[in-house]
């Protein structure tokens, strides 16, 4: 016990101290930038988002104003959650499948694996706006591809964009082909799998199904765990596709859950009311990853882990 | 005791600081004074008058060496530079720094102006005037015309000169006489046997839904109306022309859902849903459609007649007043122009930035932009100017901007800008969802206008607050 007093008394050395110094100044930039553009603007808006500030007027304060006008009065707030909600539920699934199933050919041995990986990887570098310009032109009504080639097979051209009841589904669509990174992040974990399970399986008469299901989805449970956990929180933020394309038109049905902080926030100056928004999405992203994370004691499998 | 001699050189040196003195002295400028507010403050049953005296320093020559600020979106560069080189001619001393803002011109003078480095002279538009005006970004330029000796006031229409005005304080000066004018494609309309409208009576409602639905062919994707209904110079001049109102005499509320207003809205309406008559919503050529050939009519203002000439199209055109309604023809009105921002005033600039904004409405200015075919110029003195009216047709019928002065309205102006106006917040969000659903759901008016109506006056009830 005396020994225990005596080392926490024990001074810090000046090498001690220098170390500590360099240490922080190494890293100070980035605590600077945390602090300054990650925690103060969080901390700023959540006081903001009680109340009503209209940028060029101080901020008054309004309490709880701006969260209960949001739940009693507010109808596109509804909408936005609505659109939201079906997109995320339009594109993730589908999407995942889409990054799997590319994934387990790439995992065939095919000839040339590296350059396709590429290939399916390319659209993820491409800037989001340039990305919808050039879906804009693929899906013209007027000139595009795809209506070009519907009006030679003798159907009626489709207004993609322009239709509410295509325009929501057209944007999730324009998503399954963005599934690169997702996919190279499965077929890293495809390649993680060790072949003698599967080897085992084929000498207990496991057909390519069953071997499927019961090798290949278990063992690649913590990187799907992982893949949904970042397409959840990245399909809720959905903007830039909307913005640029529809603006959240035609009669709203590409009206995101963003689009409509972003209009709040710098089309009518409300941003009080825009920082209540935003912190309503992150309340709404935080209660979906941690069903996500309840879940996954009943579905993910770890190679170390015993389950009882 | 040390006696100091004055040297001569020492002599030469005070002589001629005293001269530089007084030369300073005399070329200063005379100091008027002026009474510029008299006040009677009534002091318990004692009334007492207060003349405040505020002396004004009268310039006498240019102004002196300075740097202004001018601010613009890209697309108003080429009327900016103009501008510029027409004040530089005047004001050799002043050097105008230009700043092009991209995107959301609204955002960034709004970021600008919280930070307080908005530029001295401001390209705004009539559906900023309102916003701007209330948040104190821009400047009321009432004193600064009333203060100058040539108020240009006089010789602007009456009508543009209210597109800059909010609440009666005057904020933006107007480029041109921009009114929206019926331009229709000729060719078209005689390939489908419809008769040509008259210039200065244009179509009537009906003749102009007809006309839309008989030169329509989906099929090969032409179209008879190039729409833009949510814009309020196309629709608020058509519930006018039948009868309605945006707002009642006080503006405390929305008078959208009048059975006036309802008629008024379906009848454009219809072009869409019953006629078949407009380009769909969503529909992108590539372009312009009526430079394309795609739509037969297009309402909008005269710079469009540089674009449709630049374009060399290969149908003959022309122009004509917009359609007729049953009560009242009337026509919108929307442009854009300078302004003086509060950040002038507070750094001393304002006159200066004034004299450069005013070169706007200057004869010569105007004159420069109307022989390219960019505009009607604004003042009236020049209206039949041969700068414009002698250029070789298309268009002909020159007289059709004579007379949409005469018939152009403003926008209606609430009572204050906290639930937005026609153009931007609520109101303008309300009125852009009852379009929506009307055009493009093809919902009938007499159910949408309703609900758009009570979110407005609700907010207007509310007092634009949560």
């Amino acid at each position: 016990m005396a020994v225990a007093q005596a080392s926490k008394r024990r001074r810090i050395t000046k090498m001690e101290r220098d170390e500590w110094i360099t240490g922080w100044l190494f890293i100070s930039p980035v605590v600077l930038g945390l602090l300054i553009w990650t925690l103060f603007p969080t901390i700023a808006s959540f006081i903001l988002s009680f109340t009503d500030y209209r940028v060029l007027r101080p901020p008054v304060w309004t309490g709880i104003n701006n969260y209960v006008y949001m739940f009693t009065k507010d109808k596109d707030f509804y909408q936005a959650l609505k659109v939201t909600y079906s997109f995320v539920a339009m594109q993730l699934p589908i999407g995942l499948c889409v990054a799997l199933a590319g994934a387990l050919l790439l995992n065939t041995g095919v000839k040339g694996m590296t350059v396709f990986r590429s290939f399916f990887y390319l659209p993820s570098v491409v800037p989001a706006v340039a990305m919808a310009l050039v879906w804009a032109w693929i899906l013209n009504m007027n000139y595009g591809l795809v209506n070009q080639f519907l009006a030679a097979l003798g159907f009626p051209r489709v207004n993609f964009f322009g239709n509410p009841k295509t325009a929501l589904p057209t944007m999730a669509a324009m998503t399954w082909f963005n599934v690169g990174p997702t996919m190279v992040i499965y077929l890293a974990g495809l390649l993680n799998i060790p072949p003698s399970l599967y080897e085992a399986a084929e000498i207990d008469g496991a057909g390519s199904l069953q071997r499927f299901l019961h090798i290949t989805i278990p063992q690649l449970s913590p990187t799907i765990f992982y893949t949904i956990v970042q397409g959840l929180i990245a399909s809720f933020q959905i903007f830039t596709t909307a913005y640029v394309l529809t603006g959240g038109g035609p009669m709203k049905a590409t009206y995101f859950y963003n689009l409509m902080i972003y209009q709040q926030a710098f089309s009518n100056l409300k941003m009080g009311y825009a920082s209540a928004l935003a912190w309503f999405l992150l309340l709404m992203i935080l209660v979906m990853t941690l069903a996500v994370f309840r879940s996954s004691s009943a579905w993910v499998y770890y190679e170390t882990e015993i389950k009882r | 005791m040390l006696e100091k001699r004055l040297s001569r050189r020492m002599f030469l040196r005070s002589a001629g600081v005293a001269g530089m003195a007084a030369l300073i002295a005399a070329c200063q400028p005379k100091v008027v004074e002026k009474v510029v507010k008299e006040t009677v403050v009534v002091e318990k049953e004692k009334i007492v008058k207060e003349t405040v005296v505020v002396k004004e320093t009268a310039k006498a020559g240019p102004l002196p060496k300075m740097k202004l600020r001018f601010g613009y979106g890209g697309w108003a560069k080429d009327y900016a530079d103009i501008m510029i080189a027409n004040f530089q001619a005047i004001e050799p001393n002043v050097d105008v720094e230009i700043e092009v803002i991209a995107g959301d011109l609204i955002q960034v003078l709004y970021t600008q102006a919280a930070a307080g480095t908005t530029g001295d002279v401001q390209w705004i538009a009539d559906a900023h005037v309102a916003n701007l005006g209330d948040a104190g970004v821009m400047l009321d330029m009432t004193p600064l015309a009333e203060a100058d000796p040539e108020d240009i006031r006089k010789d602007i229409y009456p009508v543009m000169l209210g597109l800059g005005m909010w609440q009666g304080k005057w904020y933006m000066i107007p480029w041109a006489c921009d009114a929206p004018v019926m331009y229709y494609n000729k060719t078209m309309l005689e390939k489908n046997g419809v008769p040509l409208p008259d210039p200065l009576k244009g179509y009537t409602v009906q003749e102009f839904q007809e006309a839309c639905g008989k030169v329509t062919n989906e099929k090969e994707q032409i179209y008879g109306w190039n729409g833009a209904e949510s814009w309020w110079a196309i629709y608020v001049p058509w519930v006018v022309g039948f009868g309605g109102q945006f707002y009642n005499a006080d503006k405390t509320k929305c008078l959208m859902d009048s059975p006036e207003a309802i008629e008024a809205c379906q009848a454009l309406a219809d072009i869409y849903c019953k006629y078949k008559g407009a380009v769909p919503k969503g529909a992108n050529f590539g372009g312009d459609p009526f430079i394309l050939g795609r739509a037969c009519f297009y309402l909008m203002n005269r710079f469009h007649c540089k674009n449709i000439r630049t374009a060399n199209v290969e149908f003959e055109w022309d122009v004509a007043l917009p359609p007729r309604q049953p009560k009242k023809h009337t026509a919108g009105a929307g442009t854009m122009g300078p302004g003086v921002s509060a950040a002038a005033e507070k750094r001393g600039t304002h006159v200066a930035a004034w004299k450069l904004a005013k070169t706007i409405a200057l004869p010569a200015t105007q004159k420069h932009f109307a022989r390219q075919y960019l505009s009607i110029p604004v003042l009236m003195s020049l209206a039949k100017d041969p700068s414009w009216y002698e250029l070789p047709a298309p268009p002909a019928n020159r007289d059709v901007f004579l007379e949409i002065p005469k018939i152009a309205i403003t926008p209606p102006q609430p009572k204050d800008s906290s639930c937005g106006t026609v153009y931007v917040g609520e109101t303008a969000k309300a009125m852009n969802d009852a379009w929506d659903k009307m055009v493009v759901g093809c919902q009938p008016a007499k159910e949408v206008l309703p609900e758009a109506v009570k979110i407005i006056n609700d907010c207007i009830a509310a007092g634009g607050k949560k």
